[in-house]
């Protein structure tokens, strides 16, 4: 399974001819060999699978297994997975039931076959999928291997419709504090072992773990208390409180389990599953060759547990990392798809590519699923004065934003996405003050009066001398030069752009070394929960500066609880307008997409809300 | 000659010295801690406690003394012994295994179609001065030497996908399990590579021809009736291979440092492309390696070119 490039012959010889280099040596030539086409084969008859959920009842624990401790109340309802309103969705007392709560089944008019060729943009960086915290370097290359809980339903556009992916059905009780999942007797490691509810606990404690790294796997610990198996084959998870969000999370491709027998319970002897010799896993498929920085090369897991999937003979992911070059092969049909939603293209490239390859493949501009803005130093003059902060707040002009880095794709910064359950939609925002422009596509005239006058109460009637840290990624530099020169042209804030590396730019955020920064921030579940703790609390990925209003944290923990719908979508509302209205860390410009591509020949594909569900591809199949 | 090798092997010791030091100081002069960054992920938002930092910082050694670090690191290089690669935690050497015979494939191949294409060009560029051939050679030539690597690369793959529908197949194929397919991945880099060395040696090598050609011996020659073929292969290009062959030798040190935006265009597996992915993820071990693999190179090759030149020519071994 490693690296197959060398040979002892190979650099002994090379080094030889490279010491006789003086003479200048000469060149040959040889033969093309070409890429083979997958072939596609006629599906069998339907194998559905026959594992359909217990939707009734919880099941009671078995010998040996911890007594759950009974909870209050607990009439039991299933979990709603293909309901139309992502209100519904998302909210904790769904009660819908059926077997579209089960796993995915096998479509009879699904094609097999096929060793299809996809880009991904990032080499593998470790094998750990607790400790991984991208989509690129450890997320994409685990998931084909792996299983989770849950998953979210590649088959439909539905895009936050829950299914199982191990788990066979699960039965939420009626305070929606305990889940319980009923796993398949039939699912077995790749090395044969059987994989049951003792895996299940162990890896879910794994993600709880708060001495080892949990980038994103770790994201699921407020919510739960505990995790007990109630027999062989189910398992129970207690919340700390009601949550959808609980199951949002437990969907994304980061929560993946893990084989107890093989990694081994004791931390301090447990195997280093960031290495590529320790993967193993219960997926649709194997990795059978990885060539670093090259390709990685799976093959179909020939007794999956999932009767029927995967349909695909086998993928080929080619990491390919280079703008031009991601273009050119996508292009010239090297490769056939995106692994997962981010392909490296910018908006504009996504658009040349959708010229190029119409009638022929489809590009998504898929998101909203990061949001680009200004970082605001709150503990730094002159931006300590909330003043100033609701100044830049307003006279940002996120429509130029738009139009400069997404070719008008992008959404307009508000602070919290527009278009989801939970928030105002664009038109909304595109009248607020600060948000708005005139009909002539200009910054709103008020708008800028009122930043100005803002700007004369603190002191600043001039502006001032400032700095943009910005990192050297994602055009941020190009991002901070316009908001210097917005600011300039309407406050008189001269700001100095200071791009930077980076590792180097992390360092001096930490470190307090900033006044302004451009940067962004990637959302891995579209819900109030992750948008406010990862963008807005004191602890927040970008919040550097630790800025937490107590009205903020007030209506955050106030979300977090509430389990009716309506009622905290008005908090959540409440928390957008503050943000809007009142103070803020950061000016977000806009709420980007990220650009993958699919073509035409792949079948049963549909485009991911996050930029962590979807990955498996054990619901993909190719035909010509 | 004796004292002239043992001078220069003198040198050669507390230059690879110097340059560990260099390499070991400016590795840390960068912002970045490795714990840091791998801690925080590729997107930096990934979310770690202080005592995490603390905890991968011990086991990577970075919490020590920079002086213990380097001469740890010194003396672990003189066993052999590479380490670990900081981020992925495997062996250094089999990366470094897997990946220099391509580099030193790309390399070779590079200088080898420069000097294929630039010595007939800088000999035609000579013979048929102030010609229209001439100047087509020397726009060339200049052409070469003026435009950036990577923007010729990107020219190239654009050219081949708009005209063709074709680019060189993904992955990487072996050299000797399938040459044809190795070729045709490397030819592209290559050309994009060595198109610089191409248009210098050229303007080198007409240099040179137009000096012999004023030389008495030259004339000599005509004088005795010889063929202008003889005159030039025989007599011309045998004496003015010298700088060209100087000029070719200081160029691979060029190449090399070429192929770490050369191998990440056009997706070619290499020591380059691992020197520009460890400097983003800040895999200092990695960096380290690799560059004083590459210096090691380079200052071989300067020793081995310092010493041919001082052979053939007498001039220089004894001044």
């Amino acid at each position: 399974m490693t690296s197959q490039f060398w040979k002892p012959g190979t650099s002994l010889l090379a080094l030889l001819v490279f010491a006789l280099l003086l003479a200048v040596a000469c060149g040959s030539s040889e033969t093309v060999d070409d890429g083979d086409a997958p072939a596609a084969t006629e599906a069998p008859a339907a194998a559905a699978t026959t594992d359909e959920d217990d939707d009734d009842e919880t099941s009671t624990g078995a010998a040996n297994t911890p007594t759950p401790e009974p909870e209050p109340a607990s009439t039991v309802i299933a979990m709603a997975t293909a309901a139309p309103d992502p209100t519904a969705t998302l909210a904790p007392q769904v009660a819908a039931s059926g077997p579209e709560a089960a796993q995915a089944r096998s479509i009879p008019e699904a094609k097999y076959g096929g060793a299809v060729d996809m880009h991904v943009a990032g080499n593998v960086a470790h094998w750990n999928i607790m400790e991984c915290g991208s989509g690129g370097t450890c997320m994409s290359p685990t998931s084909p291997f792996s299983n989770g809980i849950v998953h979210y339903n590649g088959e439909t556009p539905e895009q936050l419709d829950i299914r199982g992916d191990l788990a066979t059905g699960w039965t939420v009780s009626e305070a929606g504090t305990r889940y319980v999942f009923a796993l398949p007797e039939n699912a077995r490691w790749h090395d044969g072992e059987p994989l049951d509810s003792a895996d299940v606990v162990f890896s879910i404690n794994e993600m709880l773990r708060s001495d080892a790294p949990r980038p994103r796997s770790g994201q699921i610990r407020p919510y739960v208390k505990e995790v007990i198996a109630l027999g062989d084959y189910e398992v129970q998870v207690d919340l700390n409180f009601a949550s959808s969000a609980f199951l949002a999370f437990l969907a994304t491709d980061f929560m993946k389990i893990w084989p107890m027998h093989h990694v081994g319970t004791d931390p301090d002897t447990q195997k280093n599953m960031r290495l590529e010799e320790n993967i193993l896993g219960s997926g649709p498929f194997k990795m059978v060759e990885h060539q670093k920085d090259v390709a990685y090369r799976w093959e179909k897991n020939e007794d999956y547990f999932k009767d029927g999937l995967p349909y695909l003979d086998g993928m080929n992911y080619y990491i390919i990392n280079d703008s031009q070059s991601i273009l050119g092969a996508y292009k010239a049909e090297q490769v056939l798809m995106t692994v997962y939603l981010n392909s490296n293209l910018n908006v504009r490239e996504g658009q040349e590519l959708q010229d190029d390859r119409e009638g022929k493949g489809r590009v998504f501009f898929a998101g909203p699923t990061l949001w680009h803005g200004m970082l605001i130093n709150t503990e730094a003059e002159p931006f300590n004065d909330v003043r100033v902060r609701r100044a830049l707040n307003l006279i940002l002009h996120r429509q130029a934003f738009n139009e400069i880095f997404g070719a008008g794709e992008y959404l307009i910064g508000s602070p919290l996405p527009p278009d989801q359950w939970f928030g105002r939609t664009s038109e909304e925002w595109e009248a607020w003050p600060g948000l708005r422009q005139t009909d002539g596509g200009d910054k709103h005239p008020d708008d800028i009066a009122e930043a100005q006058r803002l700007m004369a109460d603190a002191g600043y009637p001039d502006g001032f001398e400032t700095s943009i840290l910005a990192a050297n990624f994602l055009s941020f530099p190009d991002m901070a030069q316009v908001a210097a020169n917005q600011m300039e042209r309407w406050l008189g804030i001269k700001a100095t752009v200071q791009p930077e590396e980076p590792a180097a730019g992390y360092v001096r955020y930490e470190a307090g070394d900033w006044k302004l920064g451009f940067h962004g921030n990637g959302i891995l579940v579209m819900d109030p929960d992750q948008l406010v703790a990862g963008s807005y609390l004191g602890k927040a990925t970008r919040n550097y500066s630790g800025w937490e209003p107590e009205k903020v944290r007030e209506l955050y923990e106030s979300q977090l609880i509430e389990t009716d719908t309506e009622k905290r979508r008005e908090l959540v509302l409440e928390l957008g307008d503050y943000m809007a209205n009142e103070d803020t860390h950061v000016v977000i410009t806009t709420w980007a997409m990220l650009v993958p591509y699919v073509d035409n020949r792949i079948k049963n594909y549909n485009v991911a809300s996050g930029f962590a569900n979807h990955t498996n591809k054990e619901h993909l199949w190719y035909e010509e | 000659m004796n004292s002239y090798v043992v001078k220069r092997l003198a040198l050669f010791i507390p230059t690879l010295l110097l340059v560990t030091i260099i390499v070991f100081s400016l590795m840390r002069l960068i912002p970045g801690d490795p714990a840091y960054l791998r801690l925080i992920g590729a997107d930096g938002d990934a979310e770690f406690t202080p005592e995490q930092l603390l905890a991968l910082q011990e086991q990577l050694g970075t919490d020590k003394p920079l002086v213990q670090q380097y001469v740890f690191w010194v003396w672990d290089m003189l066993r052999g012994d590479m380490g670990l690669s900081m981020i992925h935690d495997t062996p250094i050497i089999n990366d470094l295994k897997d990946r220099l015979p391509i580099t030193i494939e790309l390399t070779i191949l590079s200088l080898a179609l420069a000097t294929v294409v630039a010595v007939p060009l800088g000999i035609i560029s000579a013979v048929m001065q102030d010609s229209p051939a001439d100047y087509v050679a020397r726009l060339v030539a200049i052409a070469g030497v003026a435009m950036p690597n990577f923007w010729l690369a990107i020219l190239i793959i654009i050219v081949l996908v708009n005209a063709f529908g074709w680019l060189p197949p993904l992955g990487y194929e072996d050299l000797w399990e399938n040459p044809g397919k190795n070729l045709l991945q490397l030819i592209f880099p290559a050309i994009a590579l060595g198109f610089y060395n191409m248009a210098l040696i050229a303007r080198v090598t007409r240099s040179a021809m137009l000096e012999v050609f004023r030389e008495d011996y030259i004339r000599t020659a005509r004088s005795k009736g010889l063929t202008e073929r003889v005159i030039i292969v025989r007599h011309a290009l045998k004496n003015a291979s010298l700088p060209v062959l100087t000029i070719s030798g200081w160029q691979i040190g060029r190449l090399l440092a070429g192929t770490v935006v050369i191998e990440k265009i056009f997706l070619v597996p290499g020591v380059g492309r691992l020197l520009i992915d460890s400097i983003f993820a800040r895999d200092f071990t990695m960096i380290q390696a690799i560059v004083m693999m590459v210096a090691t190179m380079v200052l071989l090759l300067n020793l081995v070119v310092d010493l041919m030149y001082g052979w053939l020519d007498p001039r220089i071994r004894f001044a």
